[in-house]
């Protein structure tokens, strides 16, 4: 067991690094330079260069950016003076991270209770409309609800805020706009993997010596068949933050993931690339996290 | 020659004999005379044997949802590829004194705020939509193949390495991966080919998108070469000698045709989503150039009073996505029955 976590651990570091290498090289290799789109002199673009250290060769710039990042420096903007890239980070990743809990929240809420629904009413009209719909929102593009949602709720019938995070009400639609996949998609996992352990000796064993139903659920089915879910909490959690761009973009919400497609727009290159590491960290720390609970949740798996 | 148990079905006259005498005396000569006549009657089959694409096709053409998706993905590809020819208007021509038309007969999808004719449009986009999922397709089939089949075949350090490499791309998201990519290869196309008529950021799409799906059929086809290199059929051809191009090429792509076919199916709405997903965001299509994407991020702004201009692209965007992923579903039905839920 130790020694499963310690291997994920150092696999998780190893991928990081080669994807801040990657995306180190990626962005300086090609030609050009970050200055080229801004309307001044050669002498102009020579200085800046010096004042960002773009004038040593590149291992150099490579080491340093190491360097700053382990002490948890990833650079300034260039577009946004005055401040480092860690601090703009800091400022906008709580709203979306306050969202995409709520969202995954959300998601488990209602597709964990009616995927079980779905499996206790199996081959009935209940379970027949609920596989329908989760089988529609699955291939639903998140930007096309979140659209849907905007203009019937929020301007037909202006029911709804439509910008900002100010109030809770407007945490409604970008919510159930994020939600709405991963929940039809838990949905049929959840119902399928209880269909799955139905046939299964304990609960033959629990059923036979009497226990009502609901404690046959809550001690002994749920607790297996939840599995699937879990290890579907990684891909998720991808699927949040990569909604969240579009989303934040639809509703103006001014979290992390908006701030990225702006600075791909301004081409602030050093807010790229601190963004989509800090992003890529978070998403390979969560699948590690996945992996680890997945690893205690299910005592059968050896390592 | 028939081995012995096949014989005895034919004449059903074979017995066991006891050792008592010579070797040659024991030879029974109807065992080895040849069949009658009638005996080669019986043997013809009932039915005409089927190839398994004879099968397939059956298969597909009875599963009545698929069948709709492909007719359904059809009559998009003649509206995107037929419909400008046929349209009066270009899709970056701008028509002075008709801005912002609702839906009428010279327009059946209205104009934008510049008169420009939005049912063009959208075909257009739609155009560089199913343009994106075939090149996908022809990319996704050609490099994922051919590593995958090398990976698998070969096995080794050289396996190790493209597996290590599949698992980080894994570990990050696409969309990532394509905007980095995208941004890197974007500045270098626009000082090597300034004036492209797809534009810097469209083709460089088309480039990540190479880059990156191969991934998934990699993975798909190596698995599929790891199964069937057991085969005994593949140790008879080795045992003749033959190359493991000729194996490799005559004995287990064939028998994984299906499960790749499928494979390359499902890749084509990712890529469709994942295209017009980046051209809502404003990092794909560019003006006056039109995908479906970009037409709903251009309609954003003035969504409250002309919400047609949106409504039209982001049905197509919906239609196409989900006709290819029924009729991914229909072809693996089809094709590979194991896959099936």
């Amino acid at each position: 067991m130790l020694k499963y976590v310690s291997i994920r651990v150092i696999s998780a570091v190893v991928t990081l690094f080669i994807v801040i290498t990657a995306t180190f090289f990626l962005m300086f290799l090609v030609p050009g330079g970050p200055f080229l789109s801004e309307r001044v002199n050669q002498q102009t673009i020579d200085l800046m260069n010096r004042k960002y250290g773009l004038d040593k060769p590149l291992y150099v710039q490579y080491g340093n950016y190491l360097k700053n990042m382990l002490k948890g420096d990833l650079g300034v903007s260039y577009k946004r003076r005055g401040y480092t890239i860690t601090e703009i980070i800091l400022e906008k990743f709580p709203v979306s991270a306050r969202m995409g809990g709520l969202a995954i929240l959300t998601a488990l809420i209602i597709s964990v209770p009616l995927g079980i629904l779905a499996a206790y009413k199996r081959n009935t009209p209940v379970d027949r409309v609920i596989m329908i719909i989760s089988t529609f929102g699955m291939s639903l593009p998140s930007f096309i609800i979140s659209v849907t949602l905007l203009y019937i709720l929020g301007m037909w019938l202006k029911v709804l805020p439509t910008i900002g995070l100010q109030t809770p009400q407007n945490y409604i639609m970008p919510v159930i706009a994020l939600a709405l996949n991963p929940t039809c998609y838990i949905i049929r996992l959840m119902r399928s993997s209880m269909l799955d352990i139905q046939g299964q000796d304990y609960l033959k064993t629990a059923r036979a010596k009497g226990l009502p139903e609901i404690l046959v659920l809550f001690k002994h089915a749920l607790k297996n068949a939840v599995i699937p879910v879990i290890t579907y909490l990684g891909p998720m959690t991808t699927a949040v933050l990569t909604g969240s761009f579009v989303i934040e973009k639809i509703f103006s919400i001014p979290g992390l993931g908006k701030y990225f497609i702006d600075s791909i727009s301004g081409r602030d290159y050093p807010m790229i690339m601190g963004t989509t590491i800090f992003f890529a960290a978070i998403l390979i720390a969560a699948n590690l996290i996945v992996d680890i609970l997945y690893s205690v949740m299910d005592p059968r798996i050896q390592y | 020659m028939k081995p012995i148990h096949e014989r005895e079905k034919l004449t059903g006259e074979l017995r066991i004999q006891k050792y008592t005498q010579p070797m040659s005396l024991m030879l029974n000569i109807e065992d080895i005379a040849p069949a009658t006549e009638d005996q080669k009657k019986s043997r013809v089959k009932m039915r005409e044997s089927t190839t398994y694409w004879q099968d397939a096709l059956k298969r597909f053409s009875q599963n009545k949802v698929a069948m709709v998706s492909f007719g359904i993905i059809v009559l998009i590809a003649i509206f995107a590829f037929l419909g400008p020819l046929a349209a009066p208007y270009t899709y970056e021509q701008q028509i002075r004194g008709s801005e912002r038309l609702f839906p009428c007969f010279a327009h059946p999808f209205g104009t934008d705020n510049l008169g420009r004719d939005i049912l063009v449009r959208t075909m257009t986009g739609t155009r560089i939509s199913l343009a994106i999922g075939i090149f996908c397709t022809l990319i996704v089939l050609v490099i994922g193949t051919l590593v995958g089949s090398a990976a698998g075949y070969l096995g080794g350090w050289l396996d190790n390495m493209i597996m290590r490499f599949c698992e980080i791309l894994y570990s990050v998201p696409d969309i990532l991966i394509i905007i980095i990519l995208q941004i890197s290869m974007k500045r270098f196309l626009d000082s090597a080919f300034p004036n492209m008529t797809l534009g810097s950021a469209m083709v460089s799409i088309f480039i990540a998108f190479a880059m990156l799906y191969w991934v998934n059929m990699a993975r798909m086809v190596r698995g599929q070469i790891l199964i069937l290199k057991q085969s005994e059929y593949v140790l008879a051809a080795k045992a003749l000698g033959a190359s493991g191009r000729r194996i490799i090429q005559k004995h287990l792509l064939p028998n994984a045709v299906g499960a790749i076919i499928v494979t390359a199916m499902y890749q084509i709405p990712v890529a469709i989503f994942t295209e017009s997903f980046l051209s809502f965001m404003g990092l794909g299509a560019s003006a006056p150039l039109a995908s479906l994407g970009s037409l709903a991020n251009d309609s954003l702004s003035g969504l409250a009073s002309y919400p047609y201009l949106m409504f039209f692209p982001a049905m197509l965007i919906l239609l196409i996505i989900y006709a290819f992923n029924q009729f991914g579903d229909g072809l693996r039905d089809a094709l590979d029955p194991r896959l099936k839920e």
